[in-house]
């Protein structure tokens, strides 16, 4: 779950994650996981802006993507009025080092906000800095190719290293884990996805699992995604000769299901739960870029205790073959 | 000078073909699963690498990648669709192309 993406078709390995309320327990906003979710990782070829696709890199092949990810969070029911954002560049490099296996680096940097009322009075913090880098292979386990179309399924496997810093302070002292540039901890993610594409549509399905480690005491709860994508080509209409751009007009879904955090082995009862996102986004794809955009927005959030919801998450970036 | 005249007819008749013989060699070479435009680039740049292979250009809807050879150079159809295969496409038919 590479989230992407870069991705997608994954970057990192992490997803929109429900935030809980600034306490005493240490890394309840865990917004990393936020930026990176569904950035794709992958990059081979048109794919969904979210998350992953099973499209090749060809051997000895280098693909990148920057993506740009802005959150905003919305409802607090926890009565302390937060506030938080986030803008994250993802920088992801896929190489193919095989026809069938891809090799892929992500990282981000991230400039994070965050606004609560703390007894009558507003207060500000935020970071930025580098944060968590991740790394993963994909191999290509089914492919079938006709003319003008192909299937593909492949598997993913990765991990998060803790990079980014976590122990950032301002005058008020210790940032919270909300600002906090890296995690901390050392997590693995892994999934499989498959991708059906024609001259006028693509199809990309995926489901991912993310196992977060400890880190101090702290463990941010393990996460379960399912997303899915059509791209489908608006322009030209219909095809003439050579190799036109495509203009694709994209629909996306992620659903996520996330265990609550867990700090000194207790759970934390604002934390975790499930969000169903809906994200439409267009792409202009030619031979050597791809420009994308798509706004995630949550349509259902069904989270645990105060966890903070989100607004929604706009992501813009574009991809390179060299 | 009846005989000259029969000597030139036949060298002027002949110069198409000589003409032909310096001609490069085109090929015509079905992609499959080549179904995007950001897919074609691996495509185009793993085909010209290959010494016998001048040009490329890339007919997508047709699923097919023409091949401009160097003059006098062989085509090795073996590394031809390898090179396809490498960049993660399957190689169909191949075909001469007479322009």
């Amino acid at each position: 779950m590479p989230d992407s993406h870069p991705g997608g078709s994954g970057l990192s390995a992490n997803s929109p994650t429900p935030m809980s309320p600034p306490g005493p327990l240490p890394r309840r906003l865990l917004l990393t996981t936020v930026l990176l979710a569904g950035a794709p990782l992958h990059t081979a070829a048109a794919a969904p802006i979210t998350f992953n696709t099973a499209l090749p890199v060809a051997k000895g092949e280098f693909v990148s993507r920057l993506q740009l990810v802005s959150v905003a969070s919305g409802h607090d029911p926890s009565g302390l009025d937060r506030k938080l954002s986030a803008d994250t560049a993802v920088g992801v490099l896929g190489y193919g080092l095989t026809r069938d296996l891809a090799l892929f680096g992500v990282v981000p940097y991230s400039d994070r906000g965050l606004d609560l009322r703390v007894a009558g009075e507003r207060r500000h913090r935020s970071a930025d800095g580098l944060g968590d880098v991740s790394a993963f292979g994909r191999y290509t386990v089914y492919q079938r190719d006709w003319p003008g179309r192909t299937l593909r399924i492949a598997p993913f496997l990765g991990a998060k290293a803790p990079t980014g810093s976590d122990d950032k302070s301002d005058g008020q002292g210790r940032l919270p884990p909300s600002v906090q540039p890296g995690s901390g901890s050392w997590d693995g993610f892994g999934g499989l996805v498959s991708t059906y594409q024609t001259l006028d549509l693509q199809i990309d399905a995926q489901i991912g699992y993310r196992a977060n480690g400890e880190e101090n005491g702290f463990r941010a709860g393990n996460e379960l995604r399912l997303d899915g994508s059509i791209q489908y080509r608006l322009w030209p209409r219909s095809l003439g000769s050579g190799v036109p751009g495509f203009i694709y007009g994209v629909l996306e879904t992620n659903l996520f299901f996330r265990d609550k955090n867990e700090l000194d082995g207790r759970d934390d009862p604002s934390s975790g739960g499930t969000t169903l996102f809906i994200s439409p986004g267009i792409q202009y794809v030619t031979r050597r870029l791809i420009l994308e955009a798509a706004l995630q927005l949550p349509v259902v959030q069904d989270l645990h205790g105060d966890a903070l919801e989100l607004d929604y998450i706009a992501r813009g970036g574009i991809r390179f073959n060299f | 000078m009846n005989r000259l005249k029969s000597v030139c007819l036949v060298l002027l008749l002949a110069m198409p073909l000589l003409a032909g013989a310096q001609q490069a060699q085109t090929l015509d070479i079905e992609v499959k699963g080549m179904s995007c435009p950001f897919c074609v680039y691996g495509v185009e740049k793993r085909l010209k690498q290959l010494p016998e292979v001048d040009s490329v250009s890339v007919d997508l809807r047709h699923s097919r990648a023409r091949l401009t050879l160097v003059p006098e150079r062989k085509p090795d159809l073996d590394r031809i669709r390898k090179a396809i295969l490498d960049a993660g496409f399957t190689p169909g038919r191949v075909r001469p192309v007479s322009e």
